[in-house]
């Protein structure tokens, strides 16, 4: 009997800490900024592409990652090592990656700040470099616009002999 | 009875017009070099195209209306008006090229943001535009901020009697030195040291947060150019908030009060006179009405109790309040979240974005120095009522010297006060038609205006493109601070009208 009741209590207990986990939620930059009180201080699994640079200080490293509409500051501490190999530029996709951290909505570590503390951050996606192609349109457009000019400057030139 | 405009009147104005382009066309090019240092092929012909646009139209128009005629007031004004405009059109080239704008309209809106010294921004995808737009976005700023017609009074049009002209009519009206050209140099000075100082200091202060000497430079570049001609763009989407660094808040502070400084005062501190900055009216008024708005913004946020401490109460209240009474914008807050300060704190800013920075600046707004002007006087009547009606009341104040104070100078102060009122209310009544709520649209409304750029999120790709135009013309109106806006209407008048 006392055996089955340990188990049972191993259980609920799994059970619960499964939960937690499967509790931190999936959320979007959109509906973090619109639901803020809401999510403040909870654990949630925030997804987008890394833009700029880690900047890293004392402590940690300031990440800045953005989904379809915002960019949000992450702060990774110490602990975790995650180096990315591409951010977003003009010519390169950031790396995609998932962020599992407690999201402040006014961080009292960072001043008021409305960030995530990372825990866990994996590699969804490596970015990539972008190739950019010069249009053939630019291309001769610009060669008739400086041309004209060069055309112009010939005749005042002319003209002024 | 009004006189029709002659021909000749078109062809002096469109003579020094082409001459203004030729100029636009200068600083069009310039962002190719920053597309060679970082290989951007693709950026470099974009700039070539618009660069050479400008050179095109602004050469056809010298040739086409070459003339003698010297310059009046009324051409003068009606230069800068329109070299505005064509400063918005042709700078926009470049942007729209880029495929970061939905439309040719918010490139428009983009370039007359960034030349007005305004920053509400319409970038699509901000974070991956190229090196060479992005220092052409913070450029417009630069060039917009020390005004485009002074760029080419100091570099192109060499001491013709006209210069004063154009520079009054960029809502410059003090001289630091004898000459125009001369005072136009002495602003260039300024600039330039300063934007040497403070890119050395903000890549020390990025470099120590952690970023890379490149790209603590380029950021650095960027900033100081936004920050010291209060515009407010950034090179990131998330602005000032995108290097979590309170150092380096802490340097776009200094930044933006340089930059909201009279150049006069720049010129009486660089003489070595530094007791100037304690008895200047505009000095004294900006920091009391920065005090007192700075009592009413924290009222209204300890009224949300939406923060805890006072160091954050000072960064998120205070910054803001600064950006926002120098006419910088810059933010370190989302939209969103500053919608979530209370009416009474919203307020706040809205009060410090309509007051704005000194005269003789790269602020916008109504100006301190009016605001002073006004409260003097106010004292002045206030003493007539109390004192015995025999006595004679002289007011003074102190603006660089000792001034007497006149009606003609209170005249004109109240009439642009009222003029910039209105302005304020016409924005805010066209977004409050469109459906905004009011507290919201004056706020944009005040934003665009003042050339602020602060944004409760009214601001964006999706707004009606009324409210785009709307915004445009008043970032313009509210850059040329309305006699130019005024002598173009007249002109079209009496074009009509006249005989």
């Amino acid at each position: 009997m006392f055996v089955k009741n340990k188990v049972c209590v191993i259980i609920i207990f799994i059970f619960c800490f499964l939960s937690i986990n499967i509790y931190a939620q999936n959320v979007s930059s959109k509906e973090l900024f619109n639901k803020q009180e809401f999510f403040d201080g909870k654990e949630i699994i925030y997804r987008g592409r890394i833009i700029g640079e880690m900047m890293c200080r004392d402590k940690g490293c300031w990440l800045n990652v953005k989904d379809e509409d915002f960019a949000i500051g992450i702060w990774v501490p110490s602990e975790i090592s995650f180096i990315p190999k591409y951010t977003t530029s003009y010519k390169y996709q950031g790396d995609e990656i998932e962020v599992r951290g407690i999201f402040n909505r006014r961080c009292k570590q960072h001043l008021g700040e409305a960030d995530i503390h990372a825990q866990e951050i994996t590699l969804i996606r490596e970015g990539s470099e972008v190739e950019h192609r010069l249009s053939e349109n630019k291309r001769i457009l610009a060669i008739i616009i400086w041309s004209g000019l060069c055309l112009i400057l010939i005749l005042m030139q002319l003209k002024r002999i | 009875m009004l006189i029709k405009p002659t021909s000749k009147d078109i062809k002096v104005i469109l003579y020094y017009l082409g001459k203004i382009i030729v100029g636009i066309g200068f600083f069009t090019s310039l962002p190719i070099i920053v597309g060679f240092i970082f290989g951007e092929i693709e950026p470099i012909f974009d700039f070539l195209i618009s660069s050479g646009l400008c050179f095109l139209l602004g050469l056809i128009l010298i040739r086409l209306f070459k003339t003698d005629q010297l310059l009046s007031w009324t051409h003068g004004m009606l230069v800068v008006c329109l070299s505005w405009l064509m400063a918005m059109f042709l700078g926009a080239i470049p942007l729209y090229l880029s495929r970061h704008y939905a439309s040719y309209l918010d490139s428009c809106f983009e370039a007359m943001s960034g030349l007005a010294t305004t920053g509400l921004t319409l970038t699509i995808d901000l974070d991956s535009l190229s090196f060479s737009h992005n220092f052409f976005r913070h450029f417009l700023m630069f060039m917009g901020g020390q005004g485009i017609v002074i760029v080419a009074i100091s570099f192109l049009v060499r001491g013709y009697s006209g210069a004063f002209k154009m520079y009054v009519g960029e809502a410059r009206e003090e001289k630091i030195l004898p000459s125009v050209v001369s005072t136009a140099r002495f602003i260039w000075l300024v600039s330039i040291v300063y934007l040497i100082l403070g890119v050395g200091v903000l890549s020390l202060v990025g470099i120590k947060e952690g970023m890379k000497l490149s790209s603590a430079i380029f950021n650095s570049l960027c900033i100081f150019m936004a920050g010291f001609d209060t515009g407010g763009f950034g090179p990131h989407s998330q602005n000032i908030l995108y290097y979590h660094s309170l150092p380096f808040e802490f340097v776009t502070l200094v930044i933006m009060i340089l930059g909201a400084l009279n150049f006069k005062l720049h010129y009486s501190l660089w003489s070595g006179n530094r007791k100037e900055i304690v008895k200047n009216i505009e000095t004294v008024t900006f920091f009391f009405s920065l005090m007192l708005i700075f009592l009413i913004v924290l009222l209204g946020l300890i009224q949300n109790g939406i923060y805890s401490g006072v160091m954050v109460y000072f960064r998120q209240g205070f910054y803001h309040l600064l950006s926002a009474h120098t006419g910088t914008g810059f933010g370190i807050l989302y939209p969103t979240q500053l919608k979530q300060w209370s009416s009474l704190a919203i307020l706040g800013l809205i009060l410090a974005m309509s007051l704005g920075g000194s005269s003789c600046s790269t602020t916008g707004g109504i100006k301190v120095l009016r605001i002073g002007i006004i409260l003097k006087t106010l004292s002045q009547d206030i003493k007539r009522i109390l004192l015995p009606e025999s006595s004679v009341i002289i007011e003074k104040f102190h603006h660089t010297k000792e001034i007497i104070l006149e009606d003609k100078q209170v005249r004109s102060c109240l009439l642009i006060t009222l003029c910039y009122i209105v302005l304020y209310f016409f924005g805010a009544l066209v977004a409050v038609g469109l459906g905004y709520p009011f507290l919201e649209a004056l706020f944009e409304s005040v934003s665009a205006s003042a050339n602020v750029g602060l944004s409760l999120g009214i601001t964006q790709v999706g707004m009606p493109a009324i409210l785009k135009i709307t915004y445009i013309l008043q970032m313009w109106i509210g850059r040329l601070e309305f006699m130019s806006i005024f002598t173009l209407l007249g002109f079209l008048v009496s074009s009509i009208k006249g005989k």
